[in-house]
Formats: C-alpha cells, structure tokens, sequence
C-alpha cells in the first residue's frame, strides 16, 4: 500500500483483500468475489488466534490522504468535536466547523466527516435530520467537484447508532473514500462493553465490501489516532 | 439479619457479575420482594439504599444513603450543589415533607430579570441538598451520615461502569465540558468521550463526600466548601447566603382519590397540581376506559390543563405568600373547575383556560379538615413501613456547568426558575426576591388505599412533563388496574396550560392521535417510545404484601431489595 506505510500483522490485502491489525485500529480491505473465499479462510485463522502467520507486506493502490484537512458532523453529534482532538493528537493539520459551510472546504484538501445524529445537536443547529442529509449532500458534491478526498468516521460507537444515525451512515459512507469505525471486525471477538461497538451488526463492513472502500477499526477513540497518522504519513516532531 | 446479609451477599455478587458481563442496563429495573425496596434512576443507587436496609437501616437510612449514591452515579441529574423535596410516610404515623429546594443569594432583587445567563455563577442558587439529607436522617433516621454515605464515597473513590445513559449525557455537554479543564479532567479522559463500561473515578467528589460523613453539614454550609462555592461562583453565592441556609419542614399536601390517599409535595412545587388534577379527574367516570382509549386521554389531559392554570397565580415560595392550599384541594372547588372541560371538545387555546376565583368560592367551603392530616410516601420503603419519596434536581443536566473545583460536583442552575419582572403584572408571585425558592414542578407522591398501607409511592423527573407523568402513572393503577410496570412503561402525554399543543409520547394508536385531534387537540407526536422527554418513574407498589419496586425504563432506573 504505497503512502501507507503498514508496519503491522497483514492477513489480507486489497482486491485480494485485506485486512491489517494496525497498532491500535484493524484495517481492512473489501474483498472482490474471486477471492473471497480466500479472504473468508484467513479471517477464520485469525478468529482462532493464529494472526502471527500472516505477517506480510502488500502492495495496493495509493491510500495517502493529504493534510490540510477539514472535519465536520453529520449529524451533530459530538463526535466531530472528538474527531478535532484525535487530528491534534495525530498532529494532523486540521479545521474543526461543527457545521461547515460548503466555502469551508476552500483550501482543504482532504475532508473528515464525523457521523451519527444527536437530536441534541440537531435541534441547537436548527435542522432535523432531512435538512442535515440535504446539506451534507451539497457538502459532498461540493468535495467532489474540488477533488477533495473524503475520510468518514464513526468513532461514538454503539451508543450513536438508530434509526437517524444509521440514516446518516448508510447515505455518506458508501460515498467517501476511506471509513473508520470504532467497532468491531468481522469474525473477532469485541473485548470492550457491547455499547462501544458501532459495528455489532456489521453495518460499516457491509458497506466497506459493497462499495470496495477500505476501512480501519478500532476499538477505542484513541485508536482513531494511529490510522490517521499512517493515511496522512504524519512524521513525528523532531 | 443473617438473611438480611445473605440477602446483601448475593447482591452485591450479583453486581459484580453483572460489573464483569457488562449487561447492568436490563437486571433489577422490576424488582419484587416483601423486605422492603428501593426504587431510583440509577441501579447502582438502589443498590446502595438496599445495603443499608440489610444493614438494619429503616427507609430514611436508606433513602439519604441511596440520594447521595444517586449524585455519585447520575452526577448530570443531582448533585451536592442541587437541591430537592421530601416526603416521608413514617409507620408511626407522622406525614412529613422536608423541603431542601435551593434559595436566591441575598443580593437577589426583582429586578434582576431572567437577562441573567442560563448557565455560569450567575445562574446559580443556594444548594439545599445536604442540608435536607442530613436533616432527614437526623431527624427521622437511625444511622450516621458516615454509615449511609458510604456507599456514595465508595462508589464516587472506586468508580463505576459508566453507562449509556451518563456517557450520553456527557457526549451532549462535549462542547462546554472539554472547554472546562475541571469537569473535563473527571468525564472527558484524554480529552474524549469514555466509552461504556469504562471505570468512572471522580476522586474530589469521593473527597467532599468523606468530608461531609465525617464533619456533617457544617462543612458544607459553614466550611472549606462552602468557601469553594463562593469561590466557584464568583462570588455569586457568598458565604454568608450559604451559612444562612436551612432546610425546611413542612406540612404535605393531601388529597385523596377515588378513596385512596395522596400525600405529595407542598408549595412552591407541584403536589398541588397533581392533587388538583386527581380531584377534577375523579368528577369523571373513566370505568370502561383503557389508557389509549381518546376518551380518557381527553379527560385526563383537561384536568392537568385546568389544574396547571391555577399555580401561576396560586403557587408561590410558602415563606413569602399565604397559598390558598385549602380552597386549591377542596372537592368542591373541582367540582366547579371540573365544569370548564367539555367531554366532546377540547379547551383551545390551551391557554385560554382561567384561574380560579378563589375569593368568591371560598363561600362554598373549604378541604375537609381530615385530608389535612398527614401521610406520605417515597420511592424507599422499609419492612417497618416507613416510606420516602425525593425528588431532587440540579435544574437542567449539569446544572449551572459550574463544577466546584477540588469537590467534584456541580452547582445547580435553579435561578431561571423565577420569573421575569414584569411591570405590567406586579402581582406575580414567582419574581426574583432574596432567599427567596424559585417555583418548580417536582412531585414526590405518594398513596395509600383505603386501608390507610402504603400503596403506591413515585415520582418522576422531566421538567413541566411531571405533574402529567405522575397522575397519569396513578390513573394507570387505580383506574385502569394496570401491574406497576405496565402503568410505567405505556406511553405518556403531558398537558398543561403553557404548552400550546398535547404533547405525545411515541406508543399510541393512530386511531386514538385521529379521534383527540376530532375533538380539537392540537398534537405535537415527534417524540419516540419511551421517551426519557417525559420522565422517568421510579416506584413502588405494594399489594397483598408483595413489594414490587421498579426503575425507569426511560433512564435505566432500577430496583433493589435487601
């Protein structure tokens, strides 16, 4: 995967397909049908503790993300507010608009979108959840048009999923480029609370595999860090 | 009492398994038992007050130990800095209400309108909830406030599984509380949300507790902390406001209905309301009626209508203003009121309801000096029969966002509750004063059947949806036979005399929407099921001996016996 660098477990690449278990987060590509059987197989292994085979290198297209960025909600929960301190954390060159106007996205080349509904924060934006797909679709084809690359996240786990958030998840993330997910890969076991896990129902991978968007999971906030410094190939200071 | 700590043996093993599998939301929210119970918000707090009964505590042990365990667990909902009302039914006999609502500072004029800032110092007032907990058990508990704040400092030093009722409540304060280096260092770890299930620690909060067992109210009220709260509040609350503060005992309000008793919360909250309401209610027969029948919803949303219109000018701080408690119960003043609803049409504008002239008919008569007695109920109810009921708030979640630094709670935001100072309308009796308690609409009930036991005993927060919440949850009982449960969990509207619409809680039939629209309600139904927008009940019904305590299912509430 050129521009991003993978410096752990390979079990699967991409268009073969692959999964990575970064530092923190679990990474991974959708498959195509040729090979999913292959894909399935060595998800298996995994499930039974034998990730320690699989250690490779891949080679897949170019996933590199480039800074500056811009993050926002869609929804208005406070997971782009989250979003905002994991970038600083990450080092990532970032603006936070909690909800950004399309002029917003002048000058960015890559655009973060955090999503999951809150009606609290719908309700101090001044929108319900119609208006907020309506905007954030103008927001995506502005993106589009400025060639800008779109990472979506979801990092508030279980506890932001429903009917609007789920609405708000199934319309924007079959349209980015990369997704991130605090929850759960498929086949592996989720050590943290059931509430955490935004992916219990394998929403997201369903999405990553029909759309053939790569995707990283992690299983806390903090784990969001270590896969944004590997797309946006963040050096460390000094 | 060996069974007795049997009983808290298998409780607490039962908590710690239920720490481990991380599936605490569900287990104890229907609790039975012939013990004794404890009903509240939180799981964790009904656990504290049961292990003080098995600890021998009677039902004001367990209701202080289990109030402060609820600030501890629920710390967005109550707190040491917030304030709230209590009602004890004592099984010797004695009704009481302690009254520990927060005061205006003594700088406080009429003329400081609700310009004021809803959140910050200024929006603060004098925090009655220590004092009223510790009046309470030194008045009519048995244990030390060490013993039954040991739960609370426990749980507050160890920490908790934080779960998706709080971490939801912390996600929606996420922007002003990570802009608060001192709440965001207890609820925003490395500067995010925590997930569920995480270990939540609040060490100063742990450190003001252990302060108050062992030093008592003083501390708070006459010592460091109360100098930490001037200082928080930048001087919004001096020291001298809170070393004048006290808790107050008073008379409950009673009433009864279809020959049970209710005994609920006196001025300036709302056990008036809900009495009003029952007594119009009860001119009307709702025999044959279910709880989605457009019928019964109509009768029972005009009576809190016409009940609510009548504490605006009625209802005032007792201290300030004679409230015309005796004409407001009287049966006979529902009769009159009840002749303003019409059965086949709504009054609308909502607001087009008129107070009562209570001059002119208190030449009808007044309450029947036997309802005046005393008699209560609570949300804690002991083997003994002694029963509490609290309620107690910091006003909005979180309050005044003010979080004392060094003490780890927050301070209420209870100040909005007065009124703006209106010149046109000098008479009213709800304008900012000094010391002075802000009118709200809280109401801890209880009933008694008409064997004169403890039947039923609830309480609910959610703001102007309360008064509804609870008469409602009592009519599902009485009138529609409903298992306690049942009562909670079907769905709930509001009506009052502010609100321009009917408000409706996701569950009900369309047919029933179709018909209270025929009779001209104007329906406002954006709410979901179970809606935490319309309370949150926690109770307890007692029948054929069987103690059956349930916590809301509409804010992970739960029951525990010992």
């Amino acid at each position: 995967m050129e521009g991003l660098p993978l410096r752990s477990n390979i079990h699967c690449n991409r268009r073969g397909e692959a999964a990575a278990v970064a530092l923190h987060g679990k990474r991974e590509m959708p498959m195509k049908h040729g090979r999913r059987t292959w894909g399935i197989a060595v998800l298996l292994i995994l499930a039974l503790g034998l990730a320690a085979v699989a250690q490779e290198e891949v080679q897949t297209e170019s996933m590199t993300f480039t800074q500056p960025a811009l993050i926002t909600s869609i929804g208005q929960s406070a997971g782009a507010a989250q979003a905002r301190v994991v970038a600083l954390k990450a080092g990532l060159e970032a603006t936070y608009m909690q909800r950004a106007t399309l002029e917003d996205l002048e000058g960015s080349s890559t655009l973060i979108v955090v999503l999951g509904a809150s009606s609290k924060g719908l309700g101090a934006a001044g929108v319900d959840i119609d208006g907020e797909i309506t905007w954030a679709t103008e927001l995506f084809d502005k993106a589009r048009e400025l060639e800008i690359r779109i990472i979506a996240m979801h990092i508030e786990g279980g506890s932001r999923r429903g009917p609007s958030s789920d609405l708000t998840i199934t319309t924007f993330a079959p349209l980015a480029d990369y997704l991130i997910v605090k929850g759960s890969m498929p086949d592996t076991e989720w050590t943290a609370d059931e509430a955490a896990n935004g992916n219990a129902d394998g929403l997201f991978t369903t999405i990553a595999g029909e759309n053939e968007i790569p995707i990283a999971y992690i299983e806390a906030t903090l784990g969001a860090v270590d896969v944004l410094i590997e797309l946006f190939d963040i050096q460390p200071e000094g | 009492m060996n069974r007795a700590y049997t009983g808290l043996r298998g409780l607490l093993a039962c908590v710690v398994l239920v720490g481990l599998i991380g599936v605490g939301a569900v287990a104890g929210q229907v609790e039975t038992s012939t013990e004794g119970m404890v009903a509240t918000a939180h799981q964790l707090a009904s656990d504290a007050g049961a292990e003080i009964l098995a600890a021998g505590g009677n039902a004001v042990d367990a209701a202080v130990a289990a109030a402060f365990a609820i600030t501890v667990v629920e710390p967005n909902a109550s707190s040491l800095g917030g304030e709230g009302f209590m009602v004890l039914s004592l099984a010797d006999g004695r009704d009481i209400a302690i009254d520990y609502r927060s005061v205006a500072p003594g700088h406080i004029t009429y003329e400081d309108d609700n310009d004021e800032p809803r959140y910050g110092p200024e929006s603060t007032c004098v925090p009655g909830l220590v004092a009223g907990l510790a009046t309470a058990l030194e008045d009519y508990g048995t244990m030390t406030l060490a013993e039954v704040m040991a739960p609370a400092i426990r749980l507050a030093k160890n920490g908790f599984p934080l779960d998706e009722g709080l971490q939801t409540r912390i996600s929606d304060a996420y922007e002003w509380m990570s802009a608060d280096p001192t709440a965001s260092a207890v609820y925003l770890p490395d500067g995010l949300v925590p997930d569920v299930g995480s270990n939540l620690v609040q060490a100063d909060m742990a450190h003001a507790l252990e302060l108050i067992a062992a030093q008592g109210p003083k501390i708070f009220y006459r010592g460091e902390i109360a100098l930490a709260i001037e200082a928080a509040t930048e001087g919004f609350l001096g020291y001298s406001d809170l070393q004048r503060y006290a808790a107050v005992i008073r008379n409950p309000v009673l009433s009864t209905y279809r020959g049970y008793e209710v005994i609920g919360a006196p001025p300036n909250v709302a056990g008036a309301t809900v009495a009003q309401a029952l007594n119009i209610l009860e001119t009307f027969d709702l025999a044959g009626y279910t709880w989605s029948d457009s019928g019964a919803i109509h009768l029972i949303a005009e009576s809190l209508k016409v009940a609510s219109a009548d504490r605006l000018p009625y209802v005032g701080d007792p201290d300030f203003f004679e409230v015309p408690l005796d004409t407001l119960l009287s049966k006979e003043y529902a009769e009159v009121r009840a002749g303003l609803i019409d059965p086949n049409s709504a009054i609308f504008p909502t607001n087009s309801v008129p107070a009562g002239d209570l001059e002119a008919f208190e030449l009808i008569g007044a309450v029947d000096e036997a309802y005046s007695a005393s008699t209560t109920q609570v949300s804690v109810l002991d083997d003994a029969g002694n029963a509490v009921s609290i309620t107690q708030t910091l006003s909005s979640f979180w309050g005044s966002r003010v979080m004392v630094p060094g003490y780890g709670f927050f301070i209420n935001d209870e100040l909005h509750n007065f009124n703006d100072y209106n010149p046109d309308n000098l008479a009213d009796i709800n304008v900012h004063e000094p010391f002075k308690r802000p009118r709200t609409v809280i109401a801890p009930t209880i009933v008694r059947d008409t064997e004169g036991e403890v039947f039923l005993v609830l309480g609910s927060p959610g703001a102007g949806r309360i008064p509804s919440t609870v008469v409602e949850t009592i009519v599902n009982v009485i009138d529609f036979g409903m298992t306690l449960e049942d009562a909670i969990r079907t769905p709930k509207f509001c009506s009052r005399v502010s609100y321009k619409e009917l408000r409706i809680e996701g569950g009900y039939p369309q047919a029933a929407l179709d018909a209270l629209e025929a009779l001209g309600h104007t329906l406002k139904t954006s709410y979901g099921e179970l809606d935490l927008y319309f309370g949150g009940i926690n109770a307890i019904l007692v029948e054929d001996g069987v103690i059956t305590g349930v916590g809301s299912f509409r804010r992970d509430g739960g029951a525990s016996a010992p």
